[in-house]
């Protein structure tokens, strides 16, 4: 139940961050761009015409299916948001842990009846929701003005934002198992970073294996790899979700399965950090 | 709070060295020794921030380590970090929810206790990263104080604030330890360990060198007799074993007495009183608690780091 608790306040503290606040307001100065810049023209389903900042989007008058038009722009939306945010999410979450475990402070929080699995999961609940409220309203808000705009109602592009978290999930277990072990928001960021470029270059895993012609360290590349989530594949599956395409559930399942499990294994490692360590 | 043989070491300094120590439910307990004396490093063993090496604590009857017990314990960090966004009022308000007080007597609870350590009502909703280390310790101590806790530690719980404020906040000590809490005090201030605390230890290179009840520490085999003056006041004082002291005028002539036996003073002054001298007072001779730290950590004997 403190867990909670603590994510509640994690999540206080961190809408007086100038980060996070940042996000909101990009959030909304883009959603209300979108709301006087973009003008839809749509007949039966199917999209005569459309404007964006009073130019025409669509030239030659002929009516489209309103899908078909906006299938493209859930896929940029999708990829944008799990590339983007998840860079944002790294910079902007990375000394929240760093802060809790501050001297003077984690003190005050481990004499309060608080477990300290307590505190560690509190944080990166508190985390995952500023993460989850920030997906949810970007992209839901896109998804509620081409409701009102193009008359079509779909909650393809929020899903498909979902693997976005799904991976942000997996990268902040890694930077809190950081932030636990060093109380340092650049390392965290750091290590941050470094689990996302090596998430995504990880569907390159045979042609970085071809790097080096020593088995030995090929096989430790392998290893130490195999656990890492493919963040280019989760973000395809993303981007295929919000697009409203079928995705193929045998290979989707395991990828998002193997990249929560990832995540909880840091967290667990957070936990024994946390567990073991005099403050 | 009983601890029985608390060690703790940090690589090859070592911290707490052995401590055996009892405080009694309701007492006032002043910790006090020199910087590096392990003072910090017990009270986080005693809460269970940080582990021991060898030896067991148990806080209230049980393991500090249930929350069920830290559920009962108010704790003021030595250096108390509120988070600058918070106001003393919302942080407060967080310290009872996580000590499981519902919302709505957390929040009167919250101001209840900020109006009694003396945070004026205009700071309470302003974010405490513009507080003064004052206010800060204050809300601090407030946060200690919520949902009335059976024991509360505080570090160094006057420090940065003025001595009006820090006369306050003693009082406010005190209404807790009046209302059945006991009050274990780390401070440098020994005048304000002298004035809260009724119980002592002192520490020495991570051992207790002394400890005890703070009347029996201070008590020197002594008392302090002064006589109205009169012509004779002086020969008569020396004829019943008063020690004459020097360079006291006034009114009264004023002596000591040797030995702690009140019943042999009681004898001398009824005697003194038959002669026809008058008692002006008489108190027993109190030794300060900084004369009781340097003797105790003079005495003691020096243990390097292994």
């Amino acid at each position: 139940m403190n867990a909670i608790n603590v994510a509640r306040d994690v999540l206080k503290e961190a809408f007086s961050s100038k980060f996070i606040i940042g996000l909101f307001v990009i959030i909304a100065l883009f959603l209300l761009g979108l709301i006087f810049s973009l003008d839809l023209d749509v007949v039966d389903g199917a999209l005569a015409g459309g404007r964006l900042f009073g130019k025409s989007a669509r030239g030659d008058g002929a009516a489209v299916p309103v899908e078909a038009v906006l299938r493209p722009a859930f896929q940029a939306l999708a990829w944008v948001t799990f590339y983007g945010g998840l860079l944002f999410g790294i910079v902007a979450t990375a000394d929240i842990a760093p802060r809790l475990l501050q001297p003077g402070r984690v003190e005050a929080l481990l004499a309060l009846p608080v477990r300290r699995a307590e505190l560690v999961v509190g944080i990166y609940l508190g985390v995952a929701a500023i993460c989850a409220l920030g997906t949810s309203v970007a992209v839901g808000g896109v998804a509620l003005v081409l409701f009102f705009k193009a008359e079509m109602v779909t909650v393809a592009p929020v899903a498909g934002a979902a693997m976005a978290m799904v991976g942000f999930c997996a990268i902040y277990a890694v930077m809190l198992a950081v932030g636990t072990v060093f109380r340092s928001a650049a390392l965290s960021a750091g290590s941050g970073m470094g689990i996302y470029f090596l998430g995504i270059a990880i569907s390159e895993k045979q042609t970085m294996l071809m790097w080096t012609s020593n088995k030995l360290v090929r096989t430790i590349l392998d290893v130490v790899t195999t656990p890492v989530p493919n963040f280019r594949a989760l973000a395809d599956v993303g981007a295929t979700v919000a697009a409203g395409e079928p995705i193929a559930f045998a290979a989707t399942l395991p990828l998002i399965g193997g990249a929560l499990a990832f995540a909880a294994f840091g967290v667990v490692i957070a936990c024994v950090v946390v567990q073991s360590r005099d403050y | 709070m009983v601890a029985k043989g608390l060690k703790k070491r940090f690589g090859g300094v070592v911290a707490v060295d052995g401590i055996d120590l009892l405080v009694p439910r309701g007492a006032r307990f002043g910790l006090i020794g020199q910087n590096g004396a392990g003072k910090t490093t017990f009270i986080k063993m005693m809460l269970a921030i940080c582990k021991r090496d060898a030896g067991d604590v148990s806080v209230l009857g049980g393991d500090p380590d249930d929350v069920k017990v830290r559920q009962r314990i108010g704790y003021l960090p030595e250096r108390l970090t509120i988070p600058p966004s918070f106001s003393a009022l919302a942080f407060l308000e967080s310290v009872a929810r996580l000590k499981g007080i519902a919302a709505g007597r957390a929040t009167s609870e919250a101001r209840d206790l900020l109006a009694r350590v003396g945070l004026e009502e205009v700071a309470w909703k302003r974010s405490t990263g513009g507080y003064s280390k004052g206010m800060r310790q204050r809300t601090g101590l407030a946060a200690a104080l919520v949902g009335t806790p059976d024991l509360l530690v505080l570090d160094e719980p006057t420090d940065g604030i003025d001595p009006l404020g820090r006369r306050q906040i003693r009082d406010v000590i005190l209404d807790a330890a009046k209302a059945g809490a006991t009050v274990f005090l780390n401070s440098h201030l020994l005048a304000e360990t002298e004035r809260i605390c009724d119980h002592v230890a002192v520490l020495h290179r991570g051992r207790v060198v002394v400890a005890g009840a703070l009347s029996m520490l201070q008590k020197k085999d002594a008392f302090h007799v002064s006589f109205q003056k009169t012509a004779n006041a002086v020969d008569l004082a020396k004829k019943h074993g008063f020690q004459i002291k020097e360079g006291e005028g006034g009114d009264v002539v004023s002596c000591s007495f040797t030995g702690s036996d009140a019943s042999v003073l009681s004898r001398a002054l009824h005697l003194a009183l038959g002669d026809g001298l008058v008692i002006v007072e008489v108190t027993a001779a109190l030794v300060e608690l900084e004369t009781v730290l340097e003797q105790s950590t003079k005495q003691a004997p020096i243990r390097e780091a292994a």
